[in-house]
């Protein structure tokens, strides 16, 4: 082989260039590939003066050249075959001038079509003449290629524009016809028929899955009757229809009945000799494999055969599905028909439909979860409309945020979410639709502004969402989510819309149900503790001894509790309901006084009156039983009474046992100190013959002192019967200057002069000084404890000064001495019972320490007052005040003077 | 001399009351309880009579009661002295009949001068 020397430009500005001129015109005008290829091959041969030669087009899919134009002497098939491949090599001019063998070719000149480097074809030229392709032809022909190679190209461009045209013409119609159908078989026998046309095959099946297998459902041309209901294992990956199952994705076998990659289950499949499957896929699903097979040529497809079988595969695919779903949706539709037929007939009017669907939610909400049922839902709606995932927002009532009650994602168990996940309902598109209160599909998340895929999910391409009203009210959203763009249509969100009236009405409805069995389980709950709580009461009522009648405004007994009754004495049930008035008789004089003042007190409007305890006791067969009274006001209005009644039988019983315990003391006491202090007093006497002195003393120290204990005993008794309330006062009328001068004279006087003590007494009354209502014995008993007082606690050489004076209403007496004088902390315990003063000139005076204790308790009988002022060491004075007229606790004021 | 019934079941205080009325010059007769006081008194003789309230058989007061009734002891002075000190009791005496009421222990001196009070008083 032997390079040629470089051309003279002279040479191809001749007949060359003129040549290349008008074929460029030529080409410009034509976009036909043939007259494109037939007009340069043409201008070839004639410019080259060759024997023989051929234009070829390079097949990117088979790797080699088709002949397109071939005139005269030909190659031999491999000295052709060699240069087209040392072409494919160096992308250059091949010539060669000096061949031998059998045919009569001697030269021969290989020019590659290089369209932007890569090839695209071929032009060969032949001679029979040794070197007859000097450097001007190599040159010529390698300019025509270069305007062929733009030329070819779009030519090319433009027939294949026009095959797909011509394809999607036909597809258009082919999925028109298809489309036209609902029938799922008719639907799939159509896609065979169909496909035969457009890719012109002789064989085109269907697979569809069923369990692990792959089972012929539909067939047109070659071997039709035998591929339906044929089955091949889906994980057999020898098997063209299961391996593009798996791989999900188009595959071709251009010499299938040899091809080793591939096994052929079906003797009728052998005699397939190029073979093309593609997936059905209708979004991310694959409903089956489309086969397509050519019984005659090898070679048969091409890559853009895969794409435009795969592209025809998503138009069958869409038919399918349709075809199914309306299968499906007949199928509902009848089922439909009959439940609305069913429902029209038993719930016939609109009111008792509504009423139906509160009832059936609520049983919906008590029985189930109401969170699984909004997912049902929710799967079920989207069985027709097919995203992705979805959710449903609600609005909580109480804190205006949203919660998640409700979410499922294709394919996937569905997170069940109820916590505050933050998301305000003012916020997002969710936001944007409840304000709306409009449905919205968004066809792009990209080019909408309302939803923001910075801080919503960024993967969500188009949504569907509808607002839940209730009651005219916003509750929450229903949103469906596609991970492509213009995944849903008018007609599905209507569809959503119904079924989002559907969803808000029974979430509002479960939301009242449980709003009412809440308000009726708290409700129950307080009448259970308020039930409780009256029983308490009324055990609390019932267990105390002391009776308890409740008698209302009007004087009626409205509670009596079993002491009440017991007390009284009458039956529990004809106690209530009573009037208070009709018990008057019934106890006596008291009992009626206890009726009376609770009928006075309903009567009265005046200011309330206060509680009361009466003195009097009721006396019930053997009971007895004292009275208090209690007027109950609210708000300010007399509302009834409350008497308590308390059987003071027992107590009763004590006090006179107490007394008569007493008085046997006493009386005990009182014996043997008889006989001690007379028999003392006896030898004192000298009975028992004359006595020493010593004698004498001693048994004045025995007779004293049964003195004493003599005094001691009347003391007790004085004090217990003043204490017990048993000392009664008779009140007559007393001249008090009379008593002191009787005390004085009589009692102190004598007392001087028998024991010689120095103690001068003077008295300073006022004359006639008015007289007092009082018991002349208890007078006379204070005005002598206090006189011996001041007696024996004054050493000898004082004085004790008596003065009496009155005013209006008191008259005042006061007793002074000059004796030891008390101190301060003696002041205040003067007065308590045994209280005697530790110092020792008071304690050799004998005492019992009761003294002034009774004569308290007997100036407050007198509605009187004893108070006493003294200085330590000087002396002492008691006053006393007693009031002239009866001031006095006690009513028995008696006549008698 | 002055002849005086005493009435007094406690046997040393009995003996007591004899020895201090007979020292001061009085004739005295002495019975255990109010029975025998009746009987004694019903018979006459007595310019007074002394009785204790609580005695077996008949008490103080009974007998007093019944004294009252009889002509020969209406008028004559009756003193209890008695150890029951309680204003009822006393009380119940001075209803019973009685001139004098006197609380054990008793003063010789006392008791012999409300004596002497009611002899005189009963002379006029």
């Amino acid at each position: 082989m032997v390079e040629k020397a470089l051309p003279e430009i002279s040479s191809l500005a001749g007949n060359h260039l003129a040549a290349l001129a008008r074929i460029s015109e030529q080409l410009r005008t034509s976009m036909d590939l043939s007259d494109v290829l037939q007009t340069v091959f043409f201008e070839a041969m004639a410019n080259s003066s060759s024997d023989g030669g051929q234009i070829s087009l390079y097949r990117d899919s088979a790797g080699s050249f088709l002949p397109r134009h071939e005139i005269g002497d030909s190659l031999p098939k491999n000295e052709a075959l060699e240069l087209e491949k040392i072409v494919l090599e160096t992308l250059q001019s091949v010539v060669r001038d000096d061949m031998q063998g059998r045919s009569p070719l001697r030269s021969v000149l290989v020019t590659p079509i290089l369209y932007e480097g890569v090839i695209a074809g071929l032009i060969g030229l032949y001679s029979r003449n040794r070197d007859h392709f000097d450097i001007n032809t190599v040159e010529f022909l390698n300019a025509l290629s270069n305007l062929a190679s733009v030329a070819i190209v779009n030519a090319q461009l433009y027939q294949d524009t026009l095959e797909r045209e011509r394809f999607y013409a036909a597809l258009g119609r082919v999925t028109l016809a298809i489309s036209a159908t609902v029938d799922l078989p008719e639907v799939l026998s159509l896609v065979c028929i169909e496909s035969l046309e457009l890719f012109e095959v002789d064989g085109a099946y269907i697979w569809q899955a069923e369990g692990d297998n792959l089972v012929g459902s539909a067939a047109a041309g070659h071997a039709r009757d035998r591929f339906v209901k044929a089955t091949v294992p889906l994980k057999e990956t020898r098997i063209l229809s299961s391996a593009v199952a798996r791989s999900e994705r188009g595959l071709i076998s251009n010499n299938f009945g040899n091809d080793d990659r591939y096994i052929r289950p079906y003797r009728w499949q052998s005699a397939i000799k190029s073979a093309l499957a593609v997936p059905l896929r209708k979004d991310a699903d694959i409903i089956g494999i489309l086969e397509l097979a050519d019984t005659t040529n090898r070679n048969r497809f091409s890559l853009s055969d895969i794409e435009l079988a795969t592209f025809f595969g998503t138009q069958a695919a869409t038919a399918i599905q349709n075809a199914r779903l309306v299968t499906e949706m007949r199928k509902l539709n009848e089922q439909l028909d009959l439940r609305v037929a069913k429902r029209t007939r038993a719930l016939g009017e609109e009111r008792d439909r509504v009423q139906y669907l509160l009832r059936v939610t609520s049983e919906l909400s008590a029985s189930l979860d109401q969170d699984k049922v909004l997912v049902r839902t929710m799967e079920l709606v989207n069985e027709v409309v097919n995203a992705t995932h979805g959710n449903i927002l609600l609005i909580d009532s109480l804190t205006g945020e949203f919660i998640f009650p409700s979410a499922f994602e294709k394919h996937k168990l569905p997170p069940l979410l109820r916590e505050d996940f933050g998301y305000r309902p003012e916020e997002g598109l969710a936001g944007w639709i409840i304000r709306g209160r409009e449905a919205v599909i968004i066809d792009d998340t990209f080019d909408d502004a309302r939803w923001d895929g910075s801080r919503e999910e960024p993967e969500v391409r188009s949504i569907l969402a509808v607002p839940l009203i209730a009651s005219d009210e916003v509750i929450g959203v229903l949103a469906l989510f596609h991970e492509k763009p213009n995944a849903f249509t008018r007609e599905q969100l209507e569809l959503v819309e119904a079924a989002g009236s559907q969803v808000a009405n029974a979430i509002s409805n479960a939301q009242l149900y449980l709003l009412i069995r809440d308000q009726a389980e708290r409700l129950g709950r307080m009448l259970r503790e308020e039930h409780i709580e009256s029983a308490k009461n009324q055990a609390i009522l019932e267990s105390i001894a002391d009776g308890v009648l409740v008698a209302d405004a009007s004087g009626q007994i409205v509670l009596a509790n079993l002491s009440a009754s017991h007390i009284l004495d009458i039956i529990r049930e004809q106690l209530i309901g009573k009037s208070i008035n009709e018990l008057m008789g019934l106890y006596a004089a008291t009992g009626d006084n206890w009726i009376i003042i609770i009928e006075d007190w309903s009567s009265s409007s005046g200011p309330g009156p206060q509680p009361q305890f009466l003195a009097e006791r009721l006396i019930i067969e053997d009971k007895i039983v004292s009275i208090s009274l209690s007027p109950v006001f609210a708000s300010g209005q007399f509302f009834g009474t409350v008497s308590i009644f308390r059987d003071i039988t027992q107590e009763v019983a004590v006090d006179r046992m107490k007394s008569e315990f007493v008085s046997t003391v006493s009386h005990e006491l009182r014996t043997p100190m008889t006989s001690i202090k007379g028999y003392a007093d006896l030898i004192l006497m000298g009975a028992a013959g004359d006595l020493t002195d010593a004698q004498t003393r001693y048994l004045q120290v025995i007779s004293h002192n049964a003195d004493r204990m003599s005094d001691l005993v009347n003391d007790l008794l004085d004090i217990s019967r003043i204490e017990s309330g048993k000392t009664t006062l008779e009140l007559t009328p007393v001249d008090l200057s009379v008593i002191i001068q009787q005390v004085v004279d009589v009692h102190l006087r004598s007392l001087i002069k028998q024991e010689n003590k120095h103690i001068s007494v003077t008295t300073n009354i006022t004359p006639s000084l008015p007289l007092v209502i009082a018991d002349r014995d208890r007078i006379t008993q204070i005005l002598t404890n206090l006189f011996d007082n001041a007696y024996h606690y004054t050493p000898s050489g004082g004085s004790i000064n008596v003065k009496a004076h009155a005013d209006n209403h008191n008259i005042f007496v006061s007793i002074d001495d000059t004796g030891f004088g008390l101190s301060e902390d003696e002041l205040g315990k003067i007065f308590n019972r045994f209280y005697r003063s530790e110092r020792e000139e008071v304690q050799r005076v004998p005492g019992t320490g009761l003294g002034l204790a009774i004569v308290r308790s007997l100036v407050e009988m007198h509605g009187g007052e004893i108070t006493v002022e003294s200085v330590l060491d000087e002396g002492s004075t008691f006053s006393l005040a007693l009031p002239m007229a009866a001031n006095l606790p006690s009513t028995n004021l008696e006549e008698d003077v | 001399m002055a002849r005086i019934l005493v009435a007094e079941d406690e046997p040393d205080i009995r003996h007591l009351i004899a020895l201090t009325l007979e020292f001061n010059g009085f004739d005295v007769v002495s019975v255990n309880d109010g029975f025998e006081a009746i009987e004694a008194a019903k018979v006459g003789g007595f310019d007074l009579i002394v009785l204790d309230v609580r005695m077996p058989r008949t008490s103080g007061y009974d007998a007093c009661r019944q004294l009252r009734k009889f002509a020969v002891t209406k008028n004559t002075p009756i003193v209890f002295l008695s150890a029951k000190g309680q204003e009822s009791e006393v009380e119940t005496g001075l209803d019973a009949g009685a001139d004098e009421y006197i609380l054990k222990p008793f003063a010789p001196n006392d008791l012999v001068e409300r004596i002497n009070y009611y002899l005189a008083k009963s002379k006029k």
